[in-house]
């Protein structure tokens, strides 16, 4: 499996948080080359089920959906104005390319009022969403006629680059990296007898509302849940306590995650000789987890975190090799689930 | 009760590591229940088998605690905590994880400081936990990161009619609810002793999706503000004037029928209570009610003086009338009238 | 032409977030001649059914309840003190007059030490007229809620009147409702708790278990001077929402009532409510989830006792709520 293939075909797809159709309909083709069992819900999410149907239910989550913006006004000379639908960092925009996605893509820059005319004062100011427009260059009539308001903005559809010592960098690696990490986990047990019911899951609107978590794991009541996101990787200005190393496969310990399945997960991590880190959060892990762990009669979470670089840009970087890790310890986990995993669970010994 | 208060209070349970004290009222539970079990987050279910409605107390196991994020080379502990305001910590005692290793937090002493330290009000993040380690590979012998850590305040008795302790929220619910289970009520009787709250009322949600509660009664200790220079109308309770009744709160507007029933309770049976006059703040009410199709659910309050602090102060008076409004409203079959 | 009495009557109707118990049975008295079931669920919501043969389900949900204040003390003078029911923005609400259930009446008013503009809700009063504690403890509890007056004031095409939120949605769907041709069962849910934090549609959601909710709901818009930015305008038509902050609606579901209302020539506008959350989210992420979109009313001034509204985009609401119901196919997954 060429991961960075995988990696650019998803991440050049458009999925702003609430839109996440056209990733979805990709990742469908690549779950069915691991088995026939995919289908998606309300929600857009888009599962692939292996294993034994009847052993306990393990769902994994990596979400679909990327930070964007929406159409949310038409000037009358056709310039757009923006909406930040999600996590929309406004300092990475002035000079970015990106993309309209209404009746067809329209290549658009994102500008600002020059500097020079700008008051010193106002110069050393970040520029606010509402300062900003989104420049087609087009007649106004024919924005008029492909764009309306509440169609999404994404960053330019460009694809991933590989930099030096086997970091790549590029768009929406939060969380379609992640993505790929499940479909390389599929890979790695493609001959494993599995004693779970597994479920894959790229979910969606996770950047938003959540509404992705919460109907994926309402529809298959699982009995573990696992969300494999990003996490901040060290970068300037961050401290010790933002980040973890890039080598390292973060695992979370916290109120977010039940203590015996963290510890389980440690335990496979250690004997598969992966290079693991806990990463202590008390409470709201800003992950899928969040949502999983409370619906409907509590489900055991975990989280897995691949740390990650300049998180909600568009030069996002990983490293292949802590991915390709993180895959191997979701896959080592899946299959370390035997009979007596309730045992195993169980939180007053 | 008072015994077991003194017992619950002093066991350590920060939000998410709440083992101790499920441990210790699982234990107790069982003689009176007809089941006791725990799910995945950790809620204990204590089930006393009857006809009639399906009637839930709640009360939340979890305190306002720390979790140990790691260490610093000179062996200091870094932390992170949920509701505890970061001026209340300084030159405080505490316990760290599953084996209470005593430790401190300090600060720059006074002779060090500055005038602008002075008035600068430390944050957490300038904040660490002292266990007397060498360094960081020392200190990481004996805590992990992912430990909790608690106050090691101890509980007493001030005076008559006080108690001092961490943790009264909400050991005084936990302590009432196992009261309550000593009784018999007619109705199908659950008590929930609930993780997370203190993190964003997390693990009531999913009690409201395992009992499916028709009505529910949540016990809390609630903030008291009786304090000199501050108004009535910004007291929210008063230490001694009895249990509160919450009428709405920043997460629950408690149904006109729950709120008249609990005080027609308390006046058919001549016990004291107050008014919770404020609106902020929530309850794991504020999650039960909106759970599912929906339940009836109400709360009674103990108020506590320096609630999330080291150290709160409440009325033992308050406590026991807290308990016999509660036993009265199941008694007397109040859950009937308000569905 | 719009059902102006019945209008009048459901803006008036007290009921603020909780205690919606009179609107509901204001509510009823329209919708239940129309329905074949009508009933309150445990939170209170009202929802009237309308039996198809399609064996789908379309809810239509807007919010009863209102913002308003609440009684946590009296002092010795009989002047009351008060926290906010939902969103009150306290500057705006000193100098209102304010009433209550039992029709007691009252003036509300701020700390002169301070000016105005520095009103918290610790710094608003209300002034019940009464001398003593006893005397105002008598006609009034604590805990009681108020709501605030005002009056019904049409102006050309618009109307302005407290509460247009979301009285306004409930009059749009109760005309609706009246009217509407359903092949589907059809619920009517109009709910509570709406204004603290859309408390009551969840629930709603959950047990109906629809294929779809269609909210409706007031929005803002970017049409008077020096204003947010928004594309919404007064007289543009209904909208068909796009996001807001509670939910971010499925573009399946937005072109589901867009050809709903293109095919009948109903005017319609995009809308991205800058702000706020709606019934819309929480019903989407009841239980296993739901499609669910939201129909808006352009209103200016929100949470002022002097929402004002345009009649034509009234109207064109009715008839897109009514026109959805009206479509055989639904969105699917």
């Amino acid at each position: 499996m060429d991961i960075f293939k995988v990696i650019s075909d998803l991440t050049t797809l458009p999925g702003v948080t609430g839109n996440e159709v056209a990733v979805a309909e990709v990742l469908k083709g690549y779950f069915r080359a691991y088995t026939d069992d995919v289908w998606l819900d309300v929600a857009g999410n888009c599962y692939a089920r292996i294993g034994n149907k009847e052993g306990p239910t393990l769902l994994v989550m990596a979400h679909m959906d990327e930070v964007g913006l929406m159409v949310s006004d038409i000037e009358d000379n056709g310039m757009l104005r923006l909406h930040s639908v999600a996590g929309v960092d406004p300092r990475v925009l002035p000079g970015s390319e990106v993309t309209v996605h209404g009746k067809k893509r329209i290549p658009a820059v994102i500008g600002a009022m020059p500097p020079h005319l700008l008051s010193a004062e106002d110069q050393k100011k970040n520029y606010k969403l509402d300062d900003l427009v989104c420049d087609t260059a087009l007649p106004a009539e024919e924005v008029k006629a492909n764009v309306s308001v509440g169609d999404n903005v994404t960053f330019a559809l460009c694809p991933p680059m590989e930099l030096k010592n086997g970091f790549i960098a590029g768009k929406t690696f939060d969380d379609r990296a992640c993505v790929a990490a499940m479909l390389y986990t599929m890979e790695l047990l493609k001959n494993v007898k599995l004693n779970c019911n597994l479920i894959f899951c790229g979910s969606t609107q996770e950047e938003g509302p959540n509404f992705g978590a919460s109907c994926g794991s309402w529809n298959t009541a699982p009995d573990m849940a696992i969300a494999i996101d990003v996490c901040h990787a060290p970068q300037p200005g961050a401290k010790s306590t933002d980040y973890v190393e890039f080598d390292q496969v973060s695992l979370t310990v916290g109120s977010n995650v039940n203590q015996k399945m963290y510890e389980w997960m440690c335990d496979v991590g250690t004997e598969m000789n992966i290079n693991w880190v806990a990463d202590p959060c008390m409470g709201h892990s800003g992950t899928d987890a969040h949502r999983m762990q409370v619906a409907c009669a509590g489900v055991a979470t975990g989280i897995i975190s691949l740390p990650l670089r300049y998180m909600h840009t568009s030069v996002e970087v990983i490293h292949m090799d802590t991915l390709k890790n993180c895959a191997k310890l979701l896959a080592a986990f899946a299959a370390s689930i035997g009979e007596d995993w309730e045992e195993k669970l169980c939180l007053d010994d | 009760m008072l015994g077991r208060l003194e017992t619950l209070c002093n066991l350590s349970g920060p939000s998410g590591n709440e083992g101790p004290v499920r441990r210790y009222i699982r234990e107790y539970a069982k003689q009176y229940a007809d089941e006791t079990w725990v799910d995945r987050m950790g809620n204990l279910y204590v089930h006393k088998k009857g006809s009639g409605p399906k009637v839930m107390v709640a009360a939340h196991m979890d305190e306002v605690g720390m979790l140990i994020w790691g260490a610093m080379d000179n062996g200091l502990l870094i932390y992170q905590q949920g509701g505890i305001d970061p001026r209340v910590v300084v030159s405080k005692r505490v316990l760290v994880g599953k084996n209470e290793i005593p430790g401190v937090i300090g600060a720059k002493a006074i002779h060090l400081q500055s005038q602008t330290d002075r008035e600068h009000a430390l944050d957490h993040t300038e904040l660490f936990i002292d266990i007397g380690a060498k360094d960081k590979a020392d200190v990481l012998k004996y805590v992990k990161p992912g430990e909790g850590a608690v106050f090691a305040t101890r509980f007493e008795r001030y005076g008559e009619d006080h108690v001092k302790s961490k943790a009264l929220d909400d050991r005084v619910g936990c302590a009432i609810a196992m009261e309550l289970l000593k009784n018999d009520y007619e109705c199908d009787f659950y008590a929930a002793f609930t993780v997370q709250e203190e993190v964003g009322i997390r693990g009531a949600v999913v009690t409201a999706y395992n009992v499916k509660p028709d009505v529910a009664l949540i016990l809390e200790g609630t903030t008291a503000n009786d304090m000199p220079g501050v108004e009535s109308h910004q007291h929210v309770t008063r230490v001694g004037n009895g249990p509160a009744l919450t009428f709405m709160d920043g997460g629950t507007i408690v149904p006109e029928k729950m709120f008249n029933a609990l005080k027609k309770t308390a006046r058919e049976e001549n016990i004291p209570f107050q008014l919770r006059q404020g609106s902020r703040g929530r309850t794991d009410a504020s999650e039960i009610h909106k759970s599912l199709a929906g339940c009836i659910a109400g709360g009674i309050s103990v108020p506590c003086r320096y609630i999330h602090s080291p150290n709160s102060i409440a009325s033992v008076s308050d406590i026991e009338n807290a308990y016999k409004l509660a036993d009265a409203f199941l008694r007397t079959k109040k859950f009937e009238e308000v569905l | 032409m719009y059902d102006k009495e019945m209008l009048k009557h459901v803006l008036s109707a007290y009921g603020p977030s909780g205690r919606e118990e009179t609107a509901s049975e204001v509510i009823k008295s329209y919708v239940a001649p129309y329905a074949d079931e009508v009933y309150n669920d445990r939170l209170g919501n009202l929802i009237a059914v309308k039996k198809g043969t399609s064996g789908k389900k379309i809810m239509f949900s807007a919010h009863m309840d209102q913002i308003g204040l609440c009684v946590v003390d009296i002092d010795e003078k009989g002047f009351l003190r008060v926290t906010n029911v939902g969103g009150v923005n306290p500057i705006i609400s000193i100098a209102r007059e304010v009433v209550f259930k039992n029709g007691t009446r009252g003036v509300t008013f701020f700390e002169t030490e301070k000016g105005a503009k520095e009103t918290t809700m610790a710094t608003l009063f209300v002034d019940i007229g009464c001398e003593s504690y006893e005397e105002a403890a008598a006609k009034v509890d604590i805990g009681d809620m108020c709501i605030f007056a005002g009056n019904f004031v049409e102006m050309g095409n618009k109307i302005s009147s407290p509460y247009m939120d979301d009285r306004i949605a409930c009059a749009a769907l109760i005309e609706a409702f009246r009217t509407m041709k359903s092949e589907h069962d059809v619920y009517a849910v109009f709910t509570v708790q709406e204004e603290v934090g859309l408390r009551g549609a969840g629930p709603a959601a959950f047990a109906i278990e629809p294929d779809i909710n269609i909210s409706c709901d007031v929005c803002g818009m970017g049409d008077i001077p020096n204003c947010v930015r928004m594309s919404v305008k007064l007289g543009e038509g209904a909208t068909v929402k796009a996001m807001d902050s509670s939910v971010i609606v499925p573009v399946k579901v937005r072109e589901f009532l867009k050809n709903a209302a293109d095919k009948r020539g109903i005017k319609w506008q995009n809308e991205i409510l800058r702000s706020g959350g709606t019934d819309t989210g929480a019903a989407q992420r009841a239980g296993k989830g739901t499609f669910s979109g939201c129909v808006s009313i352009p209103t200016r001034y929100i949470h002022a006792p002097i929402e004002t509204i345009d009649v034509r985009d009234y109207e064109a609401a009715v008839a897109l709520l009514r026109a959805a119901a009206e479509e055989k196919e639904l969105p699917r997954v």
